[in-house]
């Protein structure tokens, strides 16, 4: 194993800084995952942040959770937002935010109410009223994409699966 | 240089503004810009989907820029780091080989000519151009992904950026000292963990209240939307926003 367990990703992590449960360690799941392949679902509240990149072993922490979150792809076990995302862009070319949140809505994911009002707010001063309750539409390109889609999925056998998980992961997190 | 703006998923919606005031902006300027129908870049969600898939999306947003002569301009950090590692990857000729057969499927070829700048990039360079009358004393938000990881962020001291001031204040702001300016706002967060993603963006929007800012401004579209959906006491302004306002000419 290259990673010698200092610990520099914990420390600079975001949200190992803020979970005070201390479950949310990168050093530990590296440390399980070479040792023993061992895959924890804490992969998923990795914020994408990028402060690990000072690791003086360059064994790019981030690029370890993104390849377990890979991994989960692959049995069938990503929370439901990942189809919802993978099928909005293929179907639609884009990911088309109001799509992807009606879809993640069937699939049980609830998302926090707040962040939903203030949002929609949002997009109505953005877009003005009457367009921001339009109906989505595909882009011209959607047809092009799909198509790139299913050429290289017709070669892979990955199945989609929308298993909510959202609730459970965060339980291990921050405390609210 | 002609360049093709790529918008990015988020200026349908939540980045709008921020699409928007760039394009103008960057025409203001003088620029020739045009506007291939791009596609989603797949961001890391595609990538660990399948990497072949993210790989063909965003070599065909490649291909679309450079069967106009054109390089890439993008608002959105994340598109940025999508499209330049793509670059990266298909530099293996083995991977191009790979990428085009499948592209050659939609009519197109990719051959490795286009370079990727994000739009802080190519207005930095047009400071001199720009001068703004105002008050306002700002922070400059930078976030992460347009500085990590290091081999995919902007050319710049990457734990102490100063480009994004350096802009802004050479465009006539007064721009505080903001010691988050390169922290998370915990954007990816809000899908998983709604209470962590809160709590991070409001780390980031006290922090510039102690700094004494007027205004938090950003260049990423997911940093705007999560520094403002969170609270309404500090305005957060994309930065092409800020400068259109408070233009008095540009030189």
């Amino acid at each position: 194993m290259k990673c010698y367990q200092c610990g520099t990703c914990t420390a600079d992590c975001t949200y190992a800084n803020m979970d005070e449960s201390g479950n949310f360690n990168p050093r530990k799941m590296i440390l399980e995952y070479f040792e023993e392949g061992k895959l924890s679902e804490l992969c998923w509240l990795c914020a994408e942040c990028f402060k690990c990149y000072r690791c003086p072993r360059d064994v790019k922490p981030y690029a370890v959770l993104a390849e377990m979150r890979a991994e989960f792809i692959r049995m069938g076990k990503a929370p439901a937002y990942v189809k919802a995302f993978v099928e909005t862009v293929k179907n639609y070319g884009e990911l088309d935010e109001t799509v992807f949140f009606l879809k993640l809505m069937k699939s049980g994911n609830m998302m926090d109410m707040s962040i939903v009002i203030s949002s929609l707010k949002n997009t109505i001063k953005n877009r003005g009223l009457s367009k921001a309750v339009a109906l989505p539409k595909k882009s011209p390109c959607a047809k092009e994409v799909s198509k790139i889609f299913s050429i290289i999925e017709g070669k892979s056998n990955v199945e989609l699966k929308a298993e909510d998980k959202s609730r459970s992961i965060a339980a291990a997190g921050v405390p609210a | 240089m002609k360049l093709a703006f790529f918008p990015g998923c988020s200026a349908k919606s939540s980045g709008m503004e921020y699409a928007k005031t760039s394009l103008e902006l960057m025409k203001k300027l003088g620029l020739e810009i045009s506007c291939p129908e791009f596609n989603c870049c797949g961001t890391h969600i595609v990538e660990e989907y399948n990497k072949n898939v993210w790989l063909a999306l965003n070599a065909r947003n490649l291909s679309l820029a450079e069967e106009i002569g054109a390089d890439i301009v993008t608002t959105c950090p994340a598109c940025y780091q999508n499209l330049k590692k793509t670059n990266m990857e298909l530099g293996d000729e083995e991977v191009l080989k790979e990428v085009n057969d499948v592209l050659a499927s939609v009519n197109r070829e990719y051959r490795g000519n286009v370079n990727v700048f994000h739009v802080i990039e190519i207005l930095s360079k047009l400071s001199k151009k720009i001068a703004v009358e105002s008050e306002l004393k700002v922070v400059a938000y930078y976030g992460c992904q347009i500085l990590r990881p290091p081999e995919l962020g902007i050319d710049d001291n990457i734990e102490n950026p100063t480009v994004f001031e350096t802009f802004l204040e050479n465009a006539g702001f007064e721009v505080l000292n903001f010691k988050a300016k390169a922290e998370c706002c915990g954007g990816p967060l809000l899908l998983v963990d709604s209470d962590a993603f809160k709590k991070r963006a409001l780390t980031i929007v006290l922090e510039a209240k102690k700094a004494g800012a007027d205004c938090i401004t950003t260049l990423c579209p997911l940093c705007q939307f999560s520094l403002e959906v969170v609270q309404d006491k500090v305005p957060v302004k994309p930065f092409t926003s800020l400068i259109l306002e408070n233009l008095v000419s540009e030189r």
